[in-house]
């Protein structure tokens, strides 16, 4: 029978076991501790999530990526200095704290010394993560997970100085002659909006320095949606566009009236600034590829997922 | 009815309803009461009359309602500390509890009630906490011992709580290593006991690096900074440190980059120089620092103060990163300036075109403090950078041109300080000056025009016109201009004395008659008499080469700053302060004498009156370590020192009350001043004046010059002059002698400025001596040491100073220094102080120590019998004083073998027996060196350890001294 059991009834093996039966016991502490004890991660859970509030709650997660722009340009146009800021915003309202994956670029390089030439490639100077983001893919794949906290927090920093994958968002070139009238300034400000036409920016305004000897300023004519005033005590002229699409160029001629006419007065416009903000649209080329949240069994249900990119202005100057 | 009733109320008050909620049976009602009175409370309502209600709910199962009585009881256990202890029970019962949330929730509500009578309940369930199987429980109970400890000290330590603390260091859950790593530290803070237990080794370590990458962010913070104070063994563990915290700079967390950066910082101080992982470890370190300026403005300035440290330690790490300095036009002014302050340090021959062109910007913008700095911060650069001078002069020539008044000022003054450091190479813009000479009208750009106007005066042709409209308002003018016209017209006069006597002749008048200053006196008194006596010696002294300044005037101490390195991400690197300085409590570095502390007020006067704007937001003085006026200081003082012309005693002048006279002053009393007549003495006030003036207005000037006037004018001996040699030879040792003591630390690194001087004194062979080592902590080499006493008790005054010179960096020199009697006499208190000012080519420092008195006993104190017995009998009994030294393990023979050893001399000995012991008399005798005789009579039993001592002298001053010295004795 090749050594193969022919018979396995209880019966039949009984007579071939020889030894005598030991009980099993428990040992005590096993059985005591799993009442006392928790794994040490409890302490971060929160204490209650009922289903209840969950049916309540919508289930939603918002991703926003911020960059906040600092540009320093020289009268020549050549750019002086550039460099952004930019966060990952999460704010998380998603029920039962769900595993939350996210990919961003693959060809991210991080590290000023690594740059590679290759096309296209995002180079952050430096970045920094949340503690709730597991790391353990970044390196190969460029994507985290995360063990999202409820609410909001910033999931990540970045920094990237030098050049950006996209060009720079605005341009604009000022010039400052003596003006048909005697003790007057005639300012020429010329603003390209760089962005492409699908995109647009918001709530642009505009700074203008005037000279300390400025009384009165008049303008041409602006164009729908604009307004301008001066603010003698600020020294300033400020020129207020509330949307400007892609591609678009404006342009705002001033007169400024002096009291006094110094040669120094036309040295006094010496930089404007800018604010504004372009929804859609980003500098440093950082994207999201993916957003996918991974639900446990029996709660998954569909959640939804919003992602927005914005560029701010933080210091945008161009020198004069 | 009577009265009482008023104070019965009728009306059922909210209280009533509340307690009667409190002792329903619902839960419900229960829990909705225990809200309102939480409520109450946090309004500020007084609800601790429910107290026994309140903590009769506490027994429950109700988490919630627990956590509620739990706040009300933290709140009020105070007030009713005697009911609080109805809670204990429940407290250790609820220790017990199966939840582990209960468990941790009792024992921190515990640790929160302050109340004494409370901890002792505690001790026990913490102690049972402390080894609790969950991780949750732990990490409470380890942060309540740190709290029991802010109560009672001494219970935790009596308990062994540390030691409990020590083993959850190595918890395996991360959560818990910080909690303790925390408590630890916090504990380590009060109490040094604690501090040795702290002291962490290899393995812990290694479990700390562990945690660290696992707990929260907080958490991470405290192990950081708790690695920081930790010694590595050799390079490689501090490599192997370094490696693993170099992940945590990359934190989203400020404060996490921030201590990681502190650790870094601290162990590449033990990396070999020039090792690879060190240049990357460097590269590492730039990005996250630059990281931090991209957060709010506030958290911006943190990171700068702490970047300013770290540029001034070391300067590469964020060389190529210049550009992230340059100011924003919305930064808020304080980011301005610091960032500003950064861009000079890091400011070098290749990217100075570049800051140049910013810095120009700058200048035109509006806010005037900025553009103020902006101006100083071109001048800097034109010092510090050799090859841009040219550059920048140009450019503040443009700035000029500009004529707005401020700019101008700024200008004119910085200006002032390149001509100082490049003599003689761009006098071609004195003209552009001149022009705007009516702009200026502040003091200091006043000041600064007058100085290179004096200085100049041979190269300018109406100069002497100049002078004149500045002397024509010479009263409504601040004191600070007042003086650098009298210089500059000096100057002047001795340049063309033909066409400008009838200058000088008025501006002295005015300087000497008109003028209430002392300053302004002093200094026109000593013009005029050197112009009448000798010209040539005057144009020697006014006209004197200047030392050339340089660029580390505002760099922090090396000391200083090592120290605050260790301290960066606290407050002590925003203020740039040690902890000391601002922390009551805080141990500062030992100082008792009055002379440091005045020296110093002197000095930081003068420091903080130099730079007045730029000093102007956040900088406190202590950050320019002047070079200047320590230079002039410095030479002054080794003048007045070395100055020694034989006559009649003379104590420096105190009519000239000037800025730095208290130092002078003193220096005058040190050096036992001689100078013959009134003459001199007068002179010598002008020279005091002198120095305090420009330590005041931090104008270059006549330190030098006077140096050569007194050296000239002198004769004198110049005591540290051709000191190298004949020092005693330090290597005989003298074996069984007299005792000596350890040595201290007389001078700390901190205060000398990089110097350390540990010290003793030891008589040997019948002379004092001072055995001392110098430490040289500081990053340049230090030569020509000297040294002086004060006037002191006993007359003592030092001999020759041997020491090696110079004293490399980072290396020590041991010299026995001898000490004689013969100086002045000045009585001290305490009798034995002794006030030293050591000299080397640094500055003069000053400290003062108790020399141990059996070193001052001679070794011809053996008195004649009989004229001891007399002399015992003379002295009256209330000058005898009885005393008593315990704990010696003697024999009656070494007891007097000890004491002879150290010139106490045994005159006659017998024995007596009391109550059937068996005592020995000694009677013994000992004089100072100053002939103060002290008779003793000596007590000593065989087999007892106490020692009694009887003395007599007719000088009771010293009896307190002679105790001392016969306890060191016979304990040693």
């Amino acid at each position: 029978d090749f050594g193969y059991p022919q018979a396995t009834s209880t019966e039949v093996l009984k007579s071939y076991i020889s030894n005598q039966p030991c009980n099993v016991t428990y040992d005590k502490p096993l059985q005591r501790q799993p009442g006392k004890t928790l794994p040490s991660h409890a302490a971060n859970k929160p204490i209650a999530t009922s289903v209840e509030s969950m049916r309540t709650q919508k289930n939603e997660i918002f991703v926003d990526l911020l960059e906040r722009l600092t540009i320093l340009v020289a009268p020549t146009g050549n750019i002086l200095r550039s460099h952004l800021d930019g966060c990952i915003q999460m704010r998380n309202f998603l029920g039962g704290q769900p595993e939350i994956r996210m990919g961003l670029n693959e060809d991210l390089v991080i590290g000023r010394a690594e740059r590679r030439h290759g096309y296209g490639t995002v180079v952050l100077d430096d970045c920094n993560f949340h503690e709730s983001a597991n790391l353990e893919n970044f390196e190969k794949e460029r994507s985290l997970s995360i063990m999202a906290p409820g609410g909001e927090f910033t999931l990540m920093n970045y920094r990237v100085s030098g050049e950006f994958l996209n060009s720079i968002p605005f341009t604009a070139t000022t010039t400052v002659e003596d003006g048909d009238v005697p003790k007057s300034l005639r300012v020429c400000v010329r603003l390209k909006c760089q962005v492409p036409s699908k995109t647009h920016a918001t709530n642009v305004v505009v700074r203008i320095p005037v000279p300390k000897a400025t009384v009165s300023s008049s303008h041409e004519p602006l164009g729908p949606g604009q307004t301008s005033e001066l603010k003698i005590p600020d020294k300033c002229y400020l020129w207020k566009i509330k949307k400007i699409h892609g591609g678009e160029e404006i342009i705002l001629i001033l007169r400024l009236n002096l009291s006094d006419m110094t040669k120094m007065a036309k040295k006094e416009v010496n930089a404007i600034s800018m604010d504004f903000e372009i929804p859609m649209y980003i500098c440093s080329g950082v994207t999201i590829r993916f957003l996918r949240v991974f639900e446990q069994g029996m709660m998954a249900r569909s959640s939804h997922r919003w992602v927005r990119y914005i560029s701010h202005s933080d210091s945008f100057v161009f020198r004069v | 009815m009577s009265d009482s009733k008023y104070f019965t109320t009728t009306k059922k008050g909210e209280m009533a309803e509340l307690k009667a909620d409190l002792q329903s049976d619902k839960k419900e009602r229960k829990k909705e009461a225990i809200k309102k009175i939480i409520a109450n409370m946090t309004v500020g309502k007084d609800v601790s009359s429910l107290f026994a209600d309140v903590v009769n709910c506490m027994q429950t199962d109700n988490l919630e309602l627990k956590k509620l009585v739990y706040l009300y009881l933290m709140n009020y256990a105070k007030s009713q500390p005697d009911l609080a202890i109805l809670a204990v029970n429940t407290f250790s019962k609820d220790c017990e509890d199966p939840n582990p949330l209960i468990r941790a929730l009792a024992v921190r509500t515990m640790g929160c009630i302050r109340v004494d009578k409370i901890t002792e309940y505690l001790c026990e369930p913490l102690r049972k906490c402390l080894k609790d199987d969950d991780p949750y429980v732990r990490k409470t109970a380890a942060v309540c011992v740190a709290k029991l400890h802010d109560i009672n000290a001494q219970l935790v330590e009596d308990q062994g709580f540390l030691d409990l603390l020590k083993d959850l260091l190595s918890d395996s859950t991360p959560m818990v290593v910080a909690n303790t790593v925390a408590a630890l530290a916090e504990i380590g803070e009060v109490s040094s006991t604690a501090t040795a237990l702290t002291d962490l080794d290899t393995s812990t370590i290694n479990k700390l690096l562990t945690a660290l990458n696992e707990c929260t962010e907080w958490g991470q913070v405290f192990i950081l900074d708790s690695l920081a104070g930790y010694e590595p063994k050799d390079d490689k563990e501090a490599q192997s440190i370094c490696e693993r915290v170099t992940p945590r700079l990359a934190h989203a967390n400020a404060a996490v980059v921030l201590s990681a950066v502190k650790v870094l910082m601290k162990f590449m101080e033990l990396l070999p120089g020039d090792s690879a992982y060190l240049t990357s470890l460097v590269k590492k370190l730039a990005a996250p620092l630059v990281t931090l300026l991209s957060a709010e403005p506030e958290i911006q300035f943190v990171a700068l103060r702490n970047i300013n440290l770290i540029v001034q330690k070391r300067s590469d790490i964020l060389k190529e990163d210049i550009k992230v300095f340059y100011v924003k036009y919305n930064d808020p002014i304080y980011v301005k300036l610091e960032k500003l302050d950064i861009m000079i340090r890091l400011a070098n021959s290749t990217n100075i075109a570049n800051v140049l062109a910013e810095l120009k910007e700058y200048s035109t913008e509006v806010d005037v403090d900025f553009v103020r700095k902006a101006v100083r911060a071109i001048g800097r650069c034109a010092i510090k950078v050799e090859s841009a001078a040219e550059r920048c002069v140009g450019t503040l020539v443009d700035l000029i041109q500009t004529k707005v008044t401020y700019v101008v000022q700024e200008a004119v003054i910085v200006i002032k300080d390149i001509f100082r450091k490049y003599p003689n190479q761009y006098e071609s813009i004195i003209a552009t000056l001149c022009e705007n000479l009516d702009s200026l009208d502040e003091p200091e750009a006043r000041a600064s025009m007058i100085w290179i106007l004096g200085e100049y005066c041979d190269r300018i042709d109406s100069v002497d016109e100049l002078l004149t409209t500045f002397l024509d308002s010479f009263a409504d003018e601040n004191s600070q201009v007042q003086l650098q016209l009298l210089t500059a017209i000096v100057k002047l006069f001795l340049k063309r004395p033909a066409d400008t006597q009838q200058l000088v002749q008025s501006v002295l008048s005015l300087a000497t008659q008109e003028s209430d200053n002392p300053d302004l006196r002093d200094r026109g008194y000593i013009y005029w008499r050197l112009l009448s006596t000798d010209p040539a010696a005057a144009k020697d002294v006014v006209l004197a080469e200047k030392p050339t300044i340089s660029e580390e005037t505002d760099l922090l101490e090396p000391a200083l700053l090592d120290e605050l390195i260790c301290q960066i991400s606290t407050l002590a690197s925003v203020y740039h302060k040690p902890p000391s300085a601002f922390v009551e409590g805080k141990v500062p570095t030992p100082t008792s004498n009055k002379l440091i502390n005045q020296a110093n007020n002197t000095t930081s006067a003068a420091e903080s009156t130099e730079e007045p704007v730029e000093d102007g937001v956040a900088a406190p003085p202590q950050e320019q370590a002047a070079v200047i006026p320590s230079a002039v200081e410095d030479s002054l003082i080794g003048d007045l020192l070395s100055m020694d012309l034989p006559s009649t005693s003379y104590n420096a002048p105190p009519a000239s009350a000037g800025d730095g006279l208290g130092e002078l002053d003193l220096l005058g009393d040190l050096s036992g001043l001689q100078i013959g007549g009134g003459y001199g003495g007068g002179m010598i006030g002008g020279q005091t004046g002198v120095g305090g003036i420009f330590g005041g207005t931090g104008l270059p000037g006549m330190g030098g010059g006077m140096g050569g006037g007194g050296g000239g004018g002198g004769g004198g001996i110049d005591l540290f002059g051709g000191l190298g040699g004949q020092g005693p030879n330090p290597g005989i040792m003298f074996q069984g002698g007299p005792i000596s003591l350890p040595k201290q630390e007389w001078l700390p690194a901190a205060r000398g400025k990089g110097m350390e001087i540990l010290g003793t004194f030891v008589r040997r062979g019948g002379q004092i001596y001072a055995d001392m080592t110098f430490n040289n902590k500081a990053m340049q080499m230090m030569a020509d040491f000297a040294i002086q006493f004060n006037k002191n008790s006993f007359g003592l005054a030092p001999g020759p100073l041997a020491v090696n010179s110079p004293l490399m960096p980072n290396s020590t020199a041991s010299t026995l220094l001898p000490i004689t009697p013969g100086g002045l006499v000045m009585k001290m208190t305490p009798l034995t102080q002794l006030q030293v000012a050591i000299k080397n080519n640094v500055d003069v420092f000053y400290f003062s120590v108790n020399m141990p008195t059996h070193v001052l006993f001679s070794e011809d104190g053996a008195m004649d019998r009989k004229v001891f017995l007399a002399t015992w009998k003379e002295i009256p009994q209330s000058n005898e004083v009885q005393a008593s030294v315990d704990n010696v393990s003697l024999t009656p023979d070494q007891v007097q073998q000890k004491l002879e050893t150290n010139n106490v001399f045994l005159i006659a000995r017998r024995q007596v027996d009391v109550g059937g012991l068996n005592q020995e008399l000694m009677y013994m005798s000992l004089k100072f060196i100053n002939n103060i005789w002290v008779l003793i009579e000596v007590k000593a039993a065989p087999g007892s350890t106490t020692v009694g001592l009887a003395l007599k002298t007719s000088a009771m001053d010293v009896i307190p001294g002679v105790l001392e010295a016969f306890k060191s004795i016979l304990h040693a």
